[in-house]
C-alpha cells in the first residue's frame, strides 16, 4: 500500500527504540554505496511512503512525502513548466525526496541556482522518540525558532526521519544550450571563474579534457553566449551524465571538495564541477589524515574504509556529537552512516 | 549579576582591549535595540577590539554562569539586541574591518560589525555586490544579519543571508573559536552554517563571515506600477510569479506608506494610487528587454492604473529610496509605530490585507503597508502613541492578532526580523511541545549554562503553558465581546 505511512513508521520507531534494535533509513538505494552502512541494521523503508501533498505553482511551493520518487516528483513539476533548480543526482537509479534532501547532493548547477539546502522551505521529521515534528513550513521566508529543517540536509538520516518535505521550485528557463571547449588545466582555473561570472551560466565544468559549459536563459540571449565562446555545441546529457558520475570507470572515486580556485588535486582529478569547487579523483589513495584543503568523501571503493568522510575538525566533532546526542542519544538511526563514533 | 557582582565586574575589567562600560549613564545608550518598546539596562557593556578580549570575556562569563548579549548595530526589530539586566552586553562595533576580498572565488572575509552597505561598497569597483540588503543596509551589520537571517529587497531572486554566506567563525559560549563551512561550496556533516543563520545570537558569537559575491546584472529595470485597490495589487504579485517571472524585487506600498515616503523622500511616487509595486528586473539587457514588456503587460492586465519605467540608475535609485526610507518615514507622521513581519502563502496576501485593514478599525489604530510582496513577506506598521495610555498595549495585541492570522493561512510569526522578545508568546502557537523541545536539545548542545542570549527567541514549556491559559481566557472574553468568529 502506498499513501501516507507516518504512523506506521513511527510506530515502526518507537518498537526499535523499546528493543535497542538499531534503524537504517531507506529510499530506493540510489545512495547505499554513500557512507558506511553498519552491519545488523533493520531497514525502515520510506518508499510506500509516497506521494504530492501539496503543489501550487504559482506560489512555487511542493510539499511531497519522504518516500517519493524524483521521477514522478519532476513529472508533476514538468506539468506546469517547473523543475528543481539544485538538480540531484540520480545515480542511475529513481531516488528518494528524503534520500535527496538527507543526503544533501545537489547537480553541476549548484555554484549557479542553490543546493538542495537552499530550496528546502520546511520539513516534518520523525524523531528517536517516535513523535513527529514540523520545522520551516511552505512560504520563502521563516526565521521562527532555529533552521532545524535545514540541519537535515547532509545529516544522512543520522538525527531523524524525513517524513515530509516541502521544496521551494522554480519556472523552467525558456531555453538552454551546452557547449564543450578545449581547454588547458593551466587554465582551466582561470577559466571556470571568468565564466563563473556570466549571467546566463548555469554550468562550467570539465571533463575528459573539454570545459563544459550551460547557458540558460531566453533564446536571444543564451545564443549569444553560445556564438560568443565558439566552443561546439552539445547535449544537454554532458551535465546529467557528470551529475551522475558516468566518468568514473576505475571502481575508486573520491570527492574532493575545495575552494574553485585551488590547484589542489586539480592535476589528477578526472573530472571538475561546481566552476572548479569539486574535484573527481580516481584511484586517489588519498589518507584523510594528510589532506590538505578542503574536505573529501570517498565514495566508491576502499571499502576497508569504514569512515567514508574525511573527519571534521575538533570544534565541529564536538558540536555534531552533541547535536547528535540531543535528537539521537541512542544512534537509533543510522548508526555510524556518517562518522564511525555515532 | 549573579555571584559577587563587584568581584565579576573587576575580573572582566582587567582584561585587556575590553573596553568595560558600566557607568549608568553609558550603558542607556544600549538599553534597546530597534524595538524601542522593550528597555532593560544590562548590567555591563563590553566593546572589545580583539578576538582574544572577546574570547577572555565571555570564558569569563562562561565560567561563572553570567549572561552574554551581542549587539551589532542595534537596528534589530524583536527585541533580540536587547540587554540582560543580570548580563553582559558585547558590542561588536570595533570589529568592523573588511578582512579579505577574494575575487577569483567571488568571495570577501569580513569581521561580524561590517555594515551591510560597506559589503557592496568595497567591492562595487570590481563589478560586484553582495545581495541581500535590508532597508537598515547602512547602518545593520553583517553579524546582525546572520543572527536574524536578515532578507532585503532582492531577496525574492538572490535569497536571504543564509543562501549567501559560505562560512562563519564562530566563538561558542565555552570561548571556543569553531569554523563552519569556509570556501568551499558546501559543508561536512551537518549544515550548522543554516542552524547559525537565524539564531539570534544564542548559539554562538558571530566573528568572521565569509559572504558570496555575485556579478552586477548587466542591465537593470524598475517598474512602478499603480492600483486602484491594495487587493489587485496583491494578486497582481501572485499572478505575476505564476506566469514564471521571478524578478530581483517586488515590494508593496499602501496609500499611507506612499504618502509618507513621498512627503519624506519625494521618490516621485503617484498619490491618487491606493497601493504601489515597485518591480526590479535584472539579467542580460535582451532579458531585461523582454521581460520589461512581459511585466508591463501582465501587470496592466492585473489591473494596473499607471506603469513607469525607470531605467536610468539615478532614476531606479530614487524610486527604491522612496521604499527603503520607508519605516522612518512613517515614523514621521506617528510618535510611535510597531513593525510586524509576518511571512504567509503570496495568494493569501488580499485577503489578509484586507482583514488588517478590519482590525485596524476595530483597534482604531492606523495600519501602513510596505512590504516584500514577493515573499509573501508582510510588514504592518502599526501606527500609536506610547504617550497616549493604553495605545502601546493596544498596538501590542493587534499585531500578535496579525501574527496568529499569518499562522492560520499557513505562514509563519516571522519571515525575517526574528522572534527576540517580541514574538515569544507567539512561538507558543506556531510550534507543539515536542517542537520547541527539539529546540531546547538544539540549545543545550551549543550553549549547555544557557548563557548566550537567555530569554529570547524561543519559549520555555512553562511559558507557553501560561500564555496558553491566558490566551484560552483572553480569546473567550473578546468572544464575548464581539461576537465574532475567530479565525
Ligand atoms: C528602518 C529599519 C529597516 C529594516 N529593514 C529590514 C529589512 O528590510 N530586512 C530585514 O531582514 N531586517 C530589517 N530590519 C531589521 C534589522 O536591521 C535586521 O534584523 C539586522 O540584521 C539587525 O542587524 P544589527 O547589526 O542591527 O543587529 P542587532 O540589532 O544589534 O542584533 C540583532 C540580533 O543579532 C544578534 N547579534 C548581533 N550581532 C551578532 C554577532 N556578531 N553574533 C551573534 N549574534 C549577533 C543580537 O544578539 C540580536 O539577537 C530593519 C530595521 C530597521 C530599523
Amino acid at each position: 500500500m502506498l499513501g501516507d505511512q507516518t504512523s506506521l513508521i513511527l510506530d515502526q520507531i518507537r518498537q526499535a527504540s523499546a528493543v535497542g534494535q538499531k534503524l537504517q533509513i531507506r529510499g530506493s538505494g540510489t545512495k547505499d554505496f554513500l557512507g558506511f552502512i553498519a552491519p545488523g541494521l533493520v531497514v525502515v523503508e520510506t518508499l510506500p511512503h509516497q506521494g504530492v501533498i501539496n503543489y501550487r505553482p504559482e506560489e512555487l511551493v511542493v510539499t511531497v512525502r519522504s518516500g517519493t520518487r524524483l521521477s514522478e516528483l519532476n513529472a508533476v513539476l514538468a506539468g506546469a513548466d517547473q523543475y528543481l533548480a539544485f538538480d540531484p543526482p540520480q545515480f542511475g537509479g529513481d531516488p528518494t525526496v528524503g534520500g535527496i534532501v538527507a543526503s544533501g547532493l545537489s547537480g553541476p548547477g549548484r555554484p549557479f541556482r542553490g543546493a538542495v539546502r537552499d530550496a528546502l522551505l520546511g520539513l516534518t521529521l520523525a524523531t528517536s522518540e517516535g513523535t513527529s515534528v514540523h520545522f520551516g513550513g511552505e512560504v520563502m521566508k521563516n526565521v521562527a525558532g532555529y533552521d532545524v529543517s535545514r540541519l537535515m540536509v547532509g545529516a544522512m538520516g543520522t538525527l531523524g526521519c524525513l517524513l515530509d518535505v516541502s521544496l521551494k521550485v522554480m519556472p523552467k528557463p525558456e531555453h538552454e544550450s551546452c557547449v564543450s571547449l578545449d581547454v588547458s588545466r593551466d587554465t582551466l582555473v582561470a577559466s571556470l571563474s571568468s565564466w563563473h561570472r556570466q549571467a546566463a551560466v548555469t554550468g562550467a565544468s570539465f571533463v575528459d579534457g573539454k570545459l563544459l559549459l550551460r547557458f540558460s536563459g531566453s533564446h536571444e540571449e543564451v545564443s549569444r553566449m553560445v556564438s560568443r565562446c565558439a566552443g561546439e555545441v552539445v547535449s544537454g546529457s554532458v551535465f546529467s551524465d557528470l551529475r551522475d558520475l558516468k566518468f568514473s570507470t576505475s571502481g575508486d572515486l573520491l570527492r574532493l571538495s575545495v575552494a574553485a580556485n585551488s590547484r589542489y588535486g586539480l592535476d589528477e582529478a578526472i573530472a571538475v564541477d561546481w566552476a572548479g569547487g569539486i574535484r573527481w579523483l580516481e584511484d586517489s589513495g588519498l589518507d584523510f589524515d594528510h589532506l590538505q584543503q578542503g574536505h573529501a568523501v570517498q565514495y566508491f571503493g576502499r571499502s576497508e574504509l569504514t569512515e567514508r568522510y574525511s573527519p571534521l575538525s575538533s570544534g565541529l566533532q564536538n558540536i555534531h556529537l552533541k547535536l547528535k546526542q540531543e535528537f539521537d542519544s541512542t544512534s537509533l538511526f543510522n548508526y555510524q552512516r556518517l562518522y564511525g563514533a555515532w | 549579576m549573579m555571584s559577587g557582582p563587584e568581584a565579576i565586574t573587576n575580573l572582566l575589567k582587567r582584561i585587556p582591549d575590553a573596553s568595560i562600560i558600566d557607568d549608568p549613564n553609558r550603558l542607556r545608550v544600549y538599553e534597546s535595540d530597534g524595538l524601542t518598546a522593550k528597555k532593560q539596562l544590562p548590567a555591563l557593556v563590553a566593546i572589545p577590539d580583539t578576538v582574544a578580549a572577546l574570547q577572555q570575556i565571555v570564558r569569563t562569563c562562561y565560567q561563572h554562569a553570567i549572561p552574554v548579549v551581542a549587539r551589532g548595530a542595534g537596528t534589530g526589530l524583536s527585541g533580540g539586541a536587547m540587554p540582560h539586566p543580570r548580563g553582559v552586553l558585547v558590542s561588536l562595533a570595533r570589529f568592523n574591518r573588511i578582512l579579505e576580498v577574494d575575487e577569483e572565488n567571488l568571495l570577501a572575509r569580513i569581521e561580524p560589525g561590517v555594515t551591510n552597505l560597506a559589503i557592496s561598497d568595497a567591492v562595487s569597483h570590481l563589478d560586484l555586490f553582495y545581495a541581500p540588503d535590508p532597508s537598515s543596509q547602512v547602518a545593520c551589520t553583517i553579524g546582525g544579519n546572520v543572527a536574524e537571517n536578515s532578507g532585503g529587497v532582492h531577496c525574492l531572486k538572490y535569497g536571504l543571508t543564509v543562501h549567501n554566506v559560505r562560512g562563519l567563525k564562530i566563538l561558542t559560549a565555552e570561548g571556543d573559536i569553531v569554523s563552519v563551512g569556509g570556501v568551499e561550496y558546501d559543508q561536512q556533516g551537518f549544515d550548522l552554517l543554516a542552524l547559525l543563520h537565524g539564531s539570534e545570537g544564542m548559539l554562538g558569537i558571530v566573528i568572521e563571515v565569509t559572504v558570496n559575491l555575485i556579478a552586477n546584472p548587466a542591465s537593470v529595470a524598475v517598474l512602478m506600477a499603480g492600483f486602484d485597490t491594495c487587493a489587485a495589487a496583491a494578486d497582481a504579485v501572485g499572478s505575476l510569479i505564476g506566469q514564471g517571472i521571478i524578478p530581483a524585487g517586488l515590494e508593496l506600498m499602501d496609500r499611507l506608506a506612499i504618502q509618507a515616503a513621498e512627503d519624506f523622500v519625494q521618490a516621485g511616487y503617484p498619490l491618487d494610487v491606493e497601493a504601489l509595486l515597485l518591480c526590479e528586473l535584472d539579467g542580460s539587457d535582451d532579458d531585461v528587454l523582454e521581460q520589461v514588456n512581459l511585466v508591463e503587460q501582465h501587470l496592466r492586465k492585473c489591473g494596473a492604473v499607471s506603469v513607469t519605467v525607470a531605467i536610468d540608475a539615478s532614476e531606479r535609485a530614487r524610486l527604491w529610496q522612496g521604499r527603503k526610507a520607508a519605516f522612518p518615514a512613517v515614523g514621521r507622521i506617528s510618535p510611535d509605530y510597531y513593525c510586524m513581519d509576518g511571512t504567509i502563502p503570496r495568494k493569501q496576501l488580499a485577503e489578509v490585507l484586507d482583514r488588517i485593514t478590519v482590525l485596524s478599525t476595530e483597534y482604531g489604530l492606523r495600519v501602513a503597508n510596505v512590504f516584500h510582496a514577493g515573499d509573501g513577506n508582510l510588514h504592518p506598521l502599526i501606527l500609536y502613541d506610547a504617550n497616549v495610555s493604553g495605545e502601546l498595549a493596544a498596538a501590542e495585541a493587534f499585531g500578535a492578532e496579525i501574527l496568529e492570522l499569518c499562522v492560520a493561512v499557513g505562514g509563519t510569526i516571522t519571515g525575517e526580523h526574528g522572534v527576540g522578545v517580541e514574538k515569544i508568546d507567539q512561538m507558543c502557537i506556531q510550534f507543539s511541545d515536542h517542537e520547541l523541545a527539539v529546540f531546547h536539545g538544539v540549545k543545550r548542545a551549543f550553549d549547555i549554562k544557557g548563557i548566550l542570549n537567555p530569554g529570547k527567541a524561543v519559549p520555555t514549556l512553562n511559558r507557553c503553558a501560561e500564555f496558553g491559559a491566558m490566551h484560552v481566557h483572553s480569546i473567550q472574553a473578546s468572544e464575548v465581546e464581539s461576537g465574532m468568529e475567530r479565525f
